[in-house]
């Protein structure tokens, strides 16, 4: 094996074992839909570590739930504040140009479901997401909405940012959901908010928020260029039923008034009636 | 990111097959084989931007050889190899002969500790020189060498005698 082999006839058995390893292993099935589950696999272990990070139980049923009580917390799209009525990208933005209203062919494989108002660089005014059962969100002064919700299966999903967003920007498709975002500037951060769960109401009327709290960077965030990745959730009251809001924030080497900011976001979610 | 790694798609549709003869071999069942294969590439589909990408085959091959050695561990109070091996096909023609022979390489591998199971794989199946052998396996190559030598002592007997080989000993290297 190394060196002088001894005479022992040790280079025949490899070599015969070696013919019969190839000639041993049958003809095995290739299934047709293995990348499925294999990205299944891998949600399934992102959703694990989050929970676990959380302390949350999420279950599919819960979550199933949840998106069939969303509709239903949905208000009118005429009703409330800021919503459809308010003015898109015509308004005053700080960056000129910066917000882009997100044409469909954004994201090929997750058809986008756009609400009519794409918010500019905010002063603290609340937009709501719609199909996010109308939750309402108070964006910093300086911070980019999209109040649009990324359909894919069971995910119902609305950005912020405090960089304009990106169209145009390659596609991790991390889970099939794409980030309508570029590489993030330094002390730059985006937040993805998505509807996960609805709790047991009597623990929801308990339980409060939770992180947020350092986990991993996963591939989304890193390959957006960020370096730091939370996770947080709050129980939402609903007219009807109290949700679970979780709150992704991937940033580049934010400061302490970036991440205060994320903070805020996270207690400003609300379901504006 | 880097345009020049393979599209991860790609790369699973390209050496899927490979991996799974080799997880086959590691487990001896094709079910398990192929949720070998799919929790190896559940764990590096996160990572795949920062895997080095002249080498997304051996990083894959290193998790899979892993995986599986930690599976083991798991279950190492559930898993019994089985002490009767299937008889050695005879010298006779038979139609199922590669059937049995796949058996019999199965079975006399399977009774491998897993370290052993591992060695014989890289070394004899995937053909990895000792180092990269002890790379994967993240251990000396010292140790590679002691368990091949452990390996081959105790697959001596078990396997099909040398002549069955003679009608197709050529090498099909996969």
């Amino acid at each position: 094996m190394n060196g002088a082999e001894p005479a022992d006839g040790t280079e025949e058995i490899e070599e015969e074992l070696r013919v019969l390893l190839h000639r041993a292993v049958p003809v095995l099935a290739e299934p047709e839909d293995r990348m499925e589950r294999v990205l299944e696999r891998a949600d399934r272990a992102r959703r694990r570590r989050r929970a676990t990070a959380l302390g949350l139980g999420l279950t599919g049923g819960l979550v199933a739930a949840a998106l069939a009580a969303a509709p239903a917390l949905a208000p009118a799209p005429d009703h409330g504040a800021v919503g459809p009525a308010a003015p898109g990208p015509a308004r005053t933005s700080p960056s000129p140009g910066a917000v882009t209203p997100r044409p469909s062919t954004a994201t090929p494989s997750v058809p986008p479901s756009v609400s009519p108002a794409v918010s500019p660089p905010a002063t603290g005014e609340f937009v709501r997401f719609l199909q996010i059962g109308g939750l309402a969100v108070t964006v910093p002064p300086g911070w980019y909405s999209d109040v649009a919700a990324f359909r894919d299966g069971n995910r119902l999903l609305g950005y912020l940012a405090n960089q304009p967003f990106d169209v145009t920007a390659p596609c991790t498709q991390v889970m099939g959901v794409c980030t309508p975002i570029g590489p993030l500037a330094p002390d730059r951060a985006y937040l993805i908010l998505r509807l996960v769960d609805v709790p047991d109401q009597a623990k929801a009327a308990a339980g409060g928020t939770t992180g947020p709290v350092d986990v991993a960077l996963d591939k989304e965030c890193f390959g957006h260029g960020g370096n730091r990745e939370t996770v947080s959730s709050r129980n939402v009251d609903g007219p009807q039923v109290t949700v679970r809001i979780e709150l992704t924030a991937c940033a580049r080497e934010p400061s302490e008034a970036t991440l205060r900011q994320v903070r805020q976001v996270l207690d400003s979610l609300r379901f504006a009636g | 990111m880097r345009d020049a790694t393979p599209d991860f798609a790609e790369f699973v549709a390209a050496c899927g097959p490979k991996l799974l003869r080799v997880a086959w071999l590691l487990t001896g069942d094709p079910h398990q084989a192929e949720d070998l294969l799919q929790t190896a590439l559940a764990k590096v589909w996160p990572r795949w931007d920062r895997i080095a990408p002249d080498r997304p085959e051996a990083y894959l091959r290193k998790v899979l050889v892993n995986c599986h050695i930690s599976w083991w561990r798991r279950r190492w109070t559930g898993e019994l190899p089985h002490s009767d091996l299937p008889e050695p096909p005879s010298a006779q023609a038979d139609p199922f002969e590669g059937v049995v022979l796949g058996q019999v390489v199965a079975e006399a591998v399977r009774a491998l500790p897993p370290r052993q199971r591992a060695v014989v794989v890289l070394r004899f199946f995937e053909d990895l020189s000792v180092e990269e052998t002890a790379e994967v396996l993240r251990c000396t190559t010292g140790t590679v060498k002691s368990q091949t030598h452990r390996a081959l002592a105790a697959l001596r007997g078990k396997l099909p005698a040398r002549e069955l080989l003679s009608d197709g000993g050529h090498r099909e290297r996969g």
